[in-house]
């Protein structure tokens, strides 16, 4: 991946001005009103929020999963509102990754072809030794062949987050990546989501509900009737829950 | 990529793979037996008539059935360049089992035929001789088997004559036409059915090098009441001429094969948009990692292909097994079809595979393509659980209703207006038909949000949701996706209307040939053998004995037998003890053969109502 444009701008992605308005008239509804964020490369970003805060909203306007009302977003030096529908599929699927709540692998894939999916999708070469790796990191090297059926929900998420690395994309969004996972499962996603950032020099935005994922967070944003109402350093759970009591 | 993860897909989800499939083999199997079946009637038509006169080069018959007198015969013998010439006689029997049962028709009356020489027939002995005598017969080797007969056998027959027993001297094969067939000498069926020298027709064979002028030799020999055809344009008007009466089943069976093709492209598109509906979560998960429209639209194709071909390939293998069923359905009903093989012919198997492909393939594609026309973001949310759609819902519905109130005026005004020609009508109503149908389609979405609102605003519709969640959920899911809900209706809707309309018009088929009766005979009372079998001739003695009995009309396979002033065996008998109301007159040519030998009193009016 190249480094060109963003060593002199360490901003990997860039949301100016943003708002979104869906349906019209009386029935109309401001899931943003106006939002500029940008996100530093090898940062852990956390974005929270009440439910309706805007939150999901964000993600898939800065992801090229939708068009803003107004506003632009740059991801990776490329202007979205530049990109037709083809061009935002084919930039998501080199410089995005995600990472769903559901995690969303296709049942009847491997662990290592789920892996592979994007790469697969965009018809590049596969190398070898980074699919090890990561599936190494994620700790799944031995069930590499298995199913997701064959898999707990914790081992589901390292899976679907080893398939968001694997295109080395620009920024990965996590939508709730803890939501359907117990502690354990949350504590270890949590620490490869961290590894990801320290030793991958990975940039990841976390949109989450949990004190003790924001935790993880070199920086937490806080939305509220779509709008940024906070944004704050590193912090303690026990901080984060506070602001966010603050805020309500 | 997206080929390799297709057919992981498809080979990973073979239960789906399975149940398109065999949906699509359904629809095939239906359309290419269809048209199996009416190849292979159209052929067994062919070769019956084809071979029903022998392999004689001149057939000699009496103009409006009237029989040939037997002086022709000799006379025809002796024409230069013919090499054989024989009298036949054709006249509907009634064979008695050891039981006492008289033995069922098979397909049409059984009919008992003189022996004719090996080189002008198609009915071959297999074992013993043909019947010399009057108390010989030879039999078809079916009913012998059926009834254990062999030669040497007594066999108790109702020919013109009260019921006897003759000797079974020989086993022959069944003609083409599957008839029971009894086989008496010439001279002996004359006098049984009391035709005196007479018969019903000569069959000529030529010398070779006589064989041109021969037929206008033998014409200027020929009574005015008797004509000679050769046996290639008889066996051509003949085929037209059934051509023509069947030609209301072919319509029908063309009418099934098309309604098959509707159910069929409906039930697969059906299963492939409820796939594509339970594929949403994937093909979102797609679309967001970055798979173009392009990339999920050819996969949906290619899944399509596969299903596609593996489905017709199916369907066209049991093609022939639903034609079968469809002939044993027909014999069933009594609607004489001939025997024979199946006529695979390459058409029906090529429109088959196509239809099955094309079908898969738009069924498959469609959904794909409404998937991937909705942004990614929407296919995500689709996924994370469907949502009741909103905004543009209203206008759209009152766009439908006046779509569809439109297409089934129409069609029903088409329908119901048409008049012409039989063929023309039977086409305007499939026309009108087909615009009721898709009316009812596009209807289909309103109704089912009708429907579903209707049940939640039925009293007390609330207080029951707040006790049991169930009905209300079912509702829910009712109406969540109305389209879908009223394509799987309509499915069902046609399944159950092609049931029907197999039924009534198996039932009008019989319907039509009992009022081909009732048009034809007019009495008030009509008496005929079961299952096609002879009604004997002491019946019809003793009805016209019977006090109140004003007039009686007998029927007979053949008219000229009643020529004759002994009644013969007849296959259905008429008594009138009134004149019954006037009505159209008959026309047709066997009607007309009637009313010349009709006693007063049954001509030109209908059967009336039986009175008791």
């Amino acid at each position: 991946m190249s480094f060109d444009a963003e060593v002199a701008d360490p901003r990997v992605v860039i949301g100016e001005g943003l708002t979104k308005r869906y349906g019209d008239g009386v029935a109309a509804v401001d899931a943003l009103r106006g939002v500029s964020v940008s996100f530093d490369s090898g940062t852990l970003t956390a974005i929270m929020g009440p439910s309706g805060s805007g939150k999901s909203t964000l993600m898939h306007l800065l992801a090229g999963l939708d068009t803003p009302s107004s506003g632009e977003v740059w991801l990776g030096g490329t202007r979205l509102g530049e990109l037709d529908e083809g061009g935002r599929t084919r930039l998501r699927r080199n410089r995005v990754g995600f990472v769903f709540q559901q995690f969303n692998l296709l049942p009847m894939l491997t662990v290592a072809e789920n892996i592979m999916l994007p790469v697969r999708i965009a018809g590049r070469e596969i190398h070898d030794e980074w699919l090890d790796w990561l599936l190494v990191a994620i700790g799944l090297e031995a069930r590499r062949e298995a199913r997701p059926a064959e898999l707990s929900g914790g081992e589901q998420q390292r899976v679907s987050l080893a398939r968001a690395l694997i295109s080395r994309p620009a920024i990965v969004f996590a939508d709730e990546p803890t939501g359907n996972l117990d502690s354990r499962g949350t504590e270890v996603i949590l620490t490869m989501l961290r590894r990801a950032v320290d030793d991958l020099g990975q940039t990841i935005a976390i949109i989450t509900h949990d004190p003790l994922a924001a935790a993880r967070a070199d920086r937490i944003l806080y939305l509220q009737d779509g709008l940024i109402v906070q944004e704050t350093g590193r912090m303690s759970p026990g901080a984060i829950l506070d602001t966010v009591k603050t805020l309500r | 990529m997206t080929r390799a993860f297709t057919l992981r897909a498809l080979i990973l989800r073979r239960q789906r793979l399975a149940v398109a499939a065999l949906v699509v083999a359904f629809g095939v199997a239906t359309v290419s037996g269809v048209l199996v079946f009416t190849d292979t009637t159209r052929t067994d038509f062919q070769k019956l008539f084809a071979h029903s006169a022998g392999r004689a080069a001149v057939v000699i018959s009496g103009r409006d059935g009237a029989l040939v007198p037997g002086a022709v015969v000799r006379r025809v013998r002796r024409v230069p360049g013919v090499a054989v010439a024989v009298g036949e006689v054709s006249q509907s029997v009634t064979i008695v089992g050891p039981s006492g049962a008289v033995v069922p028709a098979a397909r049409q009356a059984s009919v008992a035929v003189s022996a004719l020489p090996q080189r002008l027939s198609d009915v071959r002995v297999i074992s013993g001789h043909q019947p010399r005598g009057l108390d010989q017969v030879a039999i078809d080797a079916q009913t012998a088997r059926l009834e254990g007969w062999i030669v040497g056998s007594h066999v108790k027959l109702l020919t013109g004559q009260p019921l006897r027993s003759f000797r079974v001297v020989g086993i022959v094969t069944r003609a083409l036409s599957g008839q029971r067939l009894v086989v008496f000498g010439l001279a002996a069926e004359q006098s049984l059915y009391g035709l005196g020298k007479s018969v019903d027709s000569i069959l000529v064979a030529g010398r070779r090098t006589a064989a041109p002028g021969l037929i206008g030799r033998i014409r200027k020999l020929l009574p005015a009441s008797v004509s000679a055809e050769p046996r290639a344009s008889q066996v051509s008007a003949q085929v037209s001429q059934v051509s023509a009466s069947f030609s209301s089943l072919n319509g029908g069976l063309e009418a099934f094969a098309l309604i098959a093709l509707l159910i069929g492209g409906l039930t697969i598109f059906n299963t492939f948009s409820i796939t594509a509906a339970q594929r949403g979560n994937e093909l979102a998960v797609l679309r967001a990692l970055g798979a173009t429209r392009g990339q999920i639209v050819s996969a949906g194709l290619i899944e399509g292909l596969f299903v596609g071909v593996a489905g017709a390939v199916l369907g066209v293998v049991l093609g022939p097994l639903f034609a079968l069923t469809v002939h044993r359905i027909f014999e069933g009903t009594g609607v004489g079809l001939p025997a024979g093989g199946l006529v695979l012919r390459p058409s029906a198997i090529a429109i088959g595979l196509l239809v099955g492909i094309g079908v898969a393939l738009v069924a498959a594609a469609l959904p794909a393509l409404r998937a991937t026309r909705a942004a990614p973001i929407e296919a995500l949310r689709v996924a994370a659980g469907e949502r009741p759609r909103v905004g543009r819902v209203r206008l759209e519905s009152a766009l439908r209703g006046v779509l569809a109130l439109a297409l089934i005026g129409n069609g029903l005004l088409v329908m119901l207006l048409s008049s012409g020609s039989d063929a023309e009508r039977l086409r305007r109503c499939g026309i009108g038909g087909a615009l009721v149908l898709i009316g009812m389609l596009v209807a289909g979405p309103l109704v089912v949000s009708g429907v579903g609102s209707l049940l939640a605003h039925m009293p007390g519709a609330r207080r029951r949701a707040l006790r049991n969640a169930v009905p209300s959920l079912a509702r829910e899911h009712l109406v969540l996706n109305p389209g879908r809900t009223a394509l799987s209706g309509a499915s069902l809707m046609i399944g159950v209307a092609l049931a029907l309309a197999i039924g009534v018009y198996v039932g009008g088929l019989r319907a039509a040939s009992s009022r081909a009766i009732n048009q034809t005979v007019l009495g008030d009372l009509a008496i005929e053998g079961s299952g096609g079998a002879a009604v004997p001739a002491d019946v019809v003695r003793a009805a016209t004995a019977v006090p109140d009995v004003a007039a009686i009309l007998t029927r007979s396979p053949r008219c000229r037998s009643r020529g004759s002033t002994r009644p013969a065996g007849a296959t259905s008998i008429a008594l009138s003890g009134f004149r019954g109301p006037a009505h159209r007159s008959p026309t047709s040519s066997q009607v007309r053969c009637w009313s010349s030998q009709t006693p007063r009193g049954l001509t030109g009016s209908r059967r009336g109502r039986t009175s008791r």
